[in-house]
Formats: C-alpha cells, structure tokens, sequence
C-alpha cells in the first residue's frame, strides 16, 4: 500500500518498544509576523482548536472576515446585523444566528452579554504589539475557542468513519 | 504629503475583500488551512487529498476548492505546484508591512557621501598589531 501524506504514521522505538503517533506536519502556531509592533495572530503557544474543526459556513467566515477590516482585531467594533446581512448578501437571520453562533465558540467576544459590540478573540486574532495583547486577553477575559454541539459531532462523524 | 512622482497608491496593493469573492466554507477551510502553514510567507506543498484529511471534506471538494482559488488568483501556483496565497490579500491583514513596502518605493535611494568612498580607518588594534608584526622566520 502507497503511502500517502494524510496517512497517520506512528514512530517506532526499537530498542523499548515504545511507539508514538508521528504527524508529518509539525504543529503550526497561526500567527502572520511575529514582532514588537506588527501583525500578529495568535499567542505563541497556543493550543487553541484549528479554526477548520470548527466547520464554519461561507457566512461565518466572511463575518470573521469582515469583523477584521472593521478592526475588530485591536478593538470592540459595533455590529448591526442589517448593515452586516447588506455588506455580505445574505439575509438578517443568517446574519443574526452566525453572529450567535461565533459568539458560542468564542470566535467572538463580547465585554458584556447585552452588549453590541464584539471584538475577534484576542488569543487568535491580534493587530499591534504583543503587550496590547495580552492586556487585551486579560481584559476581556478571553477563553479559548471551543466547538460547540454541531462542530462536535461533525467531528466525531467523520472519525468514525 | 504632497504627491510626488513615483507615489504610490496604498489600495492598489490589496486585493478585494475575500467575502465579494461568493466562497464556499470548503474553499475558506482550505485557505484557511494554507495560511496556518505559513501560506502568505513561502509556496507550500500539498495536495488535494491531504487537504481533504486536514479540512474534513472529501477529495473531490478539496480539488475543486484548489482549482477555484487558483483560478480566482487567491493561491499563486508555483512551477513545482506549491501553492502561496496571494500577497495582495496577504497585504490586507498586514497594514505595517503594507506601509513599508509604499515607503521603500518612494524613499530615496541611499546617497554615500565623501566619507563613504574614502579609505577605511584602521583601528587602533590593527594599527598596534601593525606594529608588532614580527617576520616568520
């Protein structure tokens, strides 16, 4: 059997016998420039879950996207779902639930449960200097992103497989 | 600033916004996925069926999601078949590189000056190990 790149291999110690699951690709951290006052994305170190486990939907991804030319990646930006559903072409309610939804997996972040505004988790989104960021975390209390019920079960529907 | 000659415009170095683009979530896991990789950085090598393992969708969608983004310029291919992501979008989400690629195209080029072309000043230690040179013998 050929073996391919999405195949899981596994290390063999020979002389104890001791076997580990060997990924060939090396865990990446996502960040884009590390630096004192450049772009960066995530906290190095972090461990939050990969952002494709999380199976968003195109809207979801374009609401991150756009949250992140607002300049929600340093700062609270105020979100109107109609003015959102507008930029976006998709209706009020996809707006609305994606929102929620993002919100769940703490891909967003609100100061306060009533709040409007949202800012993108600072753990894994993060423009200006490093310090700015972990204020940032601290001040908002940022969790780690977390699947929620759909992603979940996704998962463990295509690992049963 | 007053414009001059050789200004450039900031704009014209970033692509659209990707959500104009109309693209499927299998088509963002998977840029997604290549940007984690170091995407924006250097061409990286893969495949649909690795991407199809790493973004959970089948092959035939990863596939079809390589060759959209190719088509729609999103991923650049290189002659070995790496895939790099744009550096235009790349740009969006880099405002201070974005900045220092406008200056470094507009700042004037370094201008040596007297000093610069003349010889090089010993250092006291060459100058002393000059001196206490001895001839091998």
């Amino acid at each position: 059997m050929t073996a391919r790149r999405s195949s899981r291999y596994a290390v063999l110690n020979t002389e104890t016998g001791e076997v580990r699951t060997a990924d060939p690709r090396e865990p990446q951290i996502p960040f884009n420039f590390d630096g004192k006052n450049y772009t960066m994305c995530a906290l190095p170190g972090e461990t939050d879950v990969p952002l494709t486990e999380l199976f968003l939907s195109a809207a979801e991804w374009n609401i991150i996207e756009c949250m992140k030319s607002a300049g929600a990646d340093h700062t609270l930006v105020k979100v109107n779902p109609a003015d959102l559903a507008l930029s976006l072409n998709i209706s009020e309610t996809t707006a609305k639930t994606s929102v929620a939804r993002l919100v769940a997996m703490h891909v967003l972040l609100k100061p306060t449960p009533r709040a409007g505004v949202y800012q993108l988790n600072p753990r894994r989104w993060w423009r200006g200097k490093s310090s700015g960021q972990r204020e940032a975390c601290v001040r908002l209390r940022a969790p780690a992103i977390t699947p929620d019920r759909k992603a979940k079960e996704r998962l463990n529907k295509i690992k049963d497989k | 600033m007053a414009q001059t000659a050789h200004s450039i415009d900031v704009e014209s170095l970033m692509s659209q916004p990707l959500y104009t683009l109309n693209l499927s979530a299998a088509q963002r896991c998977v840029l997604a996925w290549i940007e984690e990789q170091g995407g924006m950085w250097e061409p990286i090598e893969t495949d649909a069926e690795e991407l199809s393992a790493r973004c959970f969708v089948s092959e035939s969608t990863a596939y079809e999601a390589l060759a959209r983004l190719t088509r729609l310029n999103v991923l650049i291919k290189d002659v070995y078949g790496h895939y790099r992501i744009n550096a235009r979008y790349a740009l969006r989400d880099l405002p201070h590189v974005r900045d220092m690629i406008t200056a470094a195209l507009t700042d004037p080029e370094l201008s040596p000056d007297e000093r610069a072309k003349g010889p090089l000043k010993e250092s006291s230690a060459d100058v002393r190990r000059r001196r206490t040179l001895k001839a091998v013998q």
